[in-house]
């Protein structure tokens, strides 16, 4: 075929929404292991079951707990053959998962780019029914979302069984949900990972992120003042 | 037993609908719900669709009583493409007002069982637009045959409404449906087709990510050209699986003209330079059933140099932490490792029968 070439640039790139979902594994969670992995793999089917969701959300896994696990690199998850599963016990580390997803953040995002995506900027939906034990978590989130790192993601956190309403505001850059007790834990949990499911829906056809501004069983919790000035935009 | 859909008023009041079942859609920015309704004047298997307040306005009204109005004419000459409108699209047909006139919805046909999953879901097109490898590793498989069959009815809709002046401008993965049993096609939300009067007229685009054209028009309105860029590229994604553009004009531009149908055209209408000589619809019609071999010296543009792809990940989940404890849960043996463990045991069996042999041979 004879023509002039098109440079990359004059395509519309694919929008691409790099997705964290990090999953508080530590040992309270355990009474809920199987419910945790029987929602994840619903989520997993879900998103599998709509390509135009699974091709923009890309989707990266980590559980913590004494430590941070990347379960699932990021990927189209229409490429990942199964959910793997998740066990619970420990501490809740909440610097080791604010450390790992730094990481992260710089090589997916480096790599969505490579293939020519239009990078927006990640999110982070963070699911945790405690409070951090660690000494180093609120230094490691600030440097999660340091203004002057370009990649700093958008964090919503979801709190069920004794999260708390503090710290949940001091680890989000968007308004987070605290379960009000109406439903028991595990109902909460099912409803967190379905707000996060429907977001992701919403967010495909906009092709922006579409954060939720309610979820039922859960009380919302304003953004913390210091981090009240994130967008969405691309990444370079 | 159901009447038929002209027995329904053209304009039925919101008051007859009585209660309207529960929502089947969410709000997506055009209406706040789509509720199951009982039958009206006989009519069953209706489904209210209830505007936003920004959409119920005058000008909605006289659409919705063109398009209701088109359903139902009896002219001869405009037979063929009522009949393909209808038969291909949840055409609406009633605009619904409340008691002060204002139009606040629009009445259509339930999709049918055909174009529903045994779960209940629909079955949009974005579950077909995949790769045979990607169907395969779901446990589907779609012929070439089937697909184009898929295509056909699409363009021949797409066709119809191209002739009868209509934009519809949301072509995209979920707004057709389609069906395992005859592979026909069902378009949705189609009472938001508008009617243009010049070729040029353009009419405010709705935002739709990863199907804005190539070569869009200077003033970003969306006109029939943007109707013919979307359905060429719905059409190519669904017969080739390839859905990243780079990708996908690459894919069409080597592919050998007898692997996929109507290669040139969906070419010519994806990247001609000049937008306004995109071929029409009803060509890519003609092309896709076999009954045109299409040429054309319409100056393209050259497809893009191919992006980087990702291989697929490990079956087996990649797992690392930041203090190299143990990962949550162990994994269980993949195939390579199986693979690995068989090798061994049949090098160890050599060896065994090696060293039985030299010994049988030094006694």
């Amino acid at each position: 075929m004879k023509g002039r070439t098109v440079t990359l640039h004059s395509i519309p790139a694919q929008k691409c929404l790099p997705t964290y979902m990090v999953i508080d594994a530590s040992g309270s969670m355990q009474p809920h292991t199987h419910v945790l992995n029987d929602t994840l793999s619903w989520l997993y089917d879900s998103v599998r079951d709509s390509p135009r969701v699974s091709e923009f959300a890309h989707i990266s896994l980590i559980a913590f707990a004494s430590q941070a696990t990347l379960l699932i690199p990021m990927a189209d998850l229409e490429d990942v053959d199964e959910m793997p599963g998740i066990g619970c016990g420990g501490a809740t580390d909440y610097g080791a998962a604010f450390r790992l997803l730094r990481d992260r953040i710089q090589v997916d995002v480096d790599d969505l780019l490579d293939q020519r995506r239009g990078v927006l900027r990640p999110v982070v939906f963070l699911l945790t029914d405690g409070v951090p034990t660690d000494q180093n978590w609120e230094l490691e989130f600030k440097r999660l979302v340091d203004p002057a790192w370009g990649r700093r993601p958008h964090v919503i956190a979801y709190g069920i069984g004794n999260a708390q309403a503090e710290v949940l505001q001091r680890v989000s850059t968007l308004p987070s949900f605290l379960a009000n007790g109406q439903q028991g834990t595990e109902q909460a949990l099912v409803e967190a990972l379905s707000g996060m499911l429907n977001s992701l829906i919403a967010s495909s056809r906009g092709g922006e992120l579409l954060v939720p501004t309610t979820a039922s069983g859960f009380d919302r919790q304003e953004v913390y003042p210091e981090y009240q000035r994130l967008n969405t935009e691309f990444m370079q | 037993m159901t009447a038929p859909d002209d027995a329904l008023p053209p304009v039925t009041k919101l008051g007859e609908l009585g209660e309207l079942g529960e929502s089947v859609s969410g709000n997506n920015g055009e209406s706040s719900g789509i509720h199951p309704v009982k039958p009206i004047a006989g009519v069953a298997g209706l489904l209210f669709k209830s505007y936003l307040s920004h959409e119920r306005t005058e000008q909605r009204g006289r659409s919705l009583d063109a398009l209701v109005g088109l359903g139902r004419n009896p002219r001869e000459s405009l037979r063929g493409d009522r009949d393909v409108l209808l038969r291909g699209s949840s055409w609406p047909l009633s605009r619904v007002v409340d008691l002060s006139g204002v139009t606040v919805g629009c009445l259509f046909r339930a999709a049918d069982a055909r174009y529903r999953r045994d779960d209940g879901k629909l079955r949009e097109i974005d579950q077909l637009a995949r790769t045979d490898a990607q169907l395969a590793r779901r446990g589907l498989t779609v012929t070439r045959e089937q697909r184009l069959r898929l295509c056909l009815g699409l363009v021949e809709f797409a066709a119809a409404l191209e002739r009868r002046r209509l934009l519809y401008c949301d072509w995209n993965y979920v707004n057709a449906l389609w069906s395992d049993e005859d592979w026909s096609v069902l378009v949705i939300d189609v009472d938001g087709c508008r009617a243009i009067v010049g070729p040029r007229e353009g009419v405010p685009d709705r935002h739709q990510p990863n199907w804005e054209e190539v070569v869009p028009r200077p003033d970003a309105l969306a006109d029939r050209q943007t109707d013919r860029y979307r359905v060429a590229l719905l059409v190519a994604r669904c017969l080739t699986g390839e859905r990243e553009l780079p990708f996908l004009l690459n894919r069409l531009a080597d592919a050998p003209a007898q692997e996929v149908p109507a290669r040139d055209q969906l070419l010519a209408m994806l990247l001609a330079e000049d937008r306004a000589r995109r071929p029409n619809l009803e060509l890519l019609h003609s092309a896709l059933s076999g009954t045109t071999r299409f040429r054309t010296e319409i100056p393209m543009l050259a497809p893009p140099p191919l992006p980087v792809r990702r291989p697929r990940p490990p079956s087996t989940p990649v797992t690392s932490s930041t203090s190299g404890n143990t990962p949550p849960q162990p994994k269980k043996p993949g195939p390579e490792y199986r693979a690995a463990v068989a090798a061994l045991l049949a090098l160890l069996g050599v060896i065994l029968l090696i060293l039985l042999l030299h010994a049988g041979g030094s006694s």
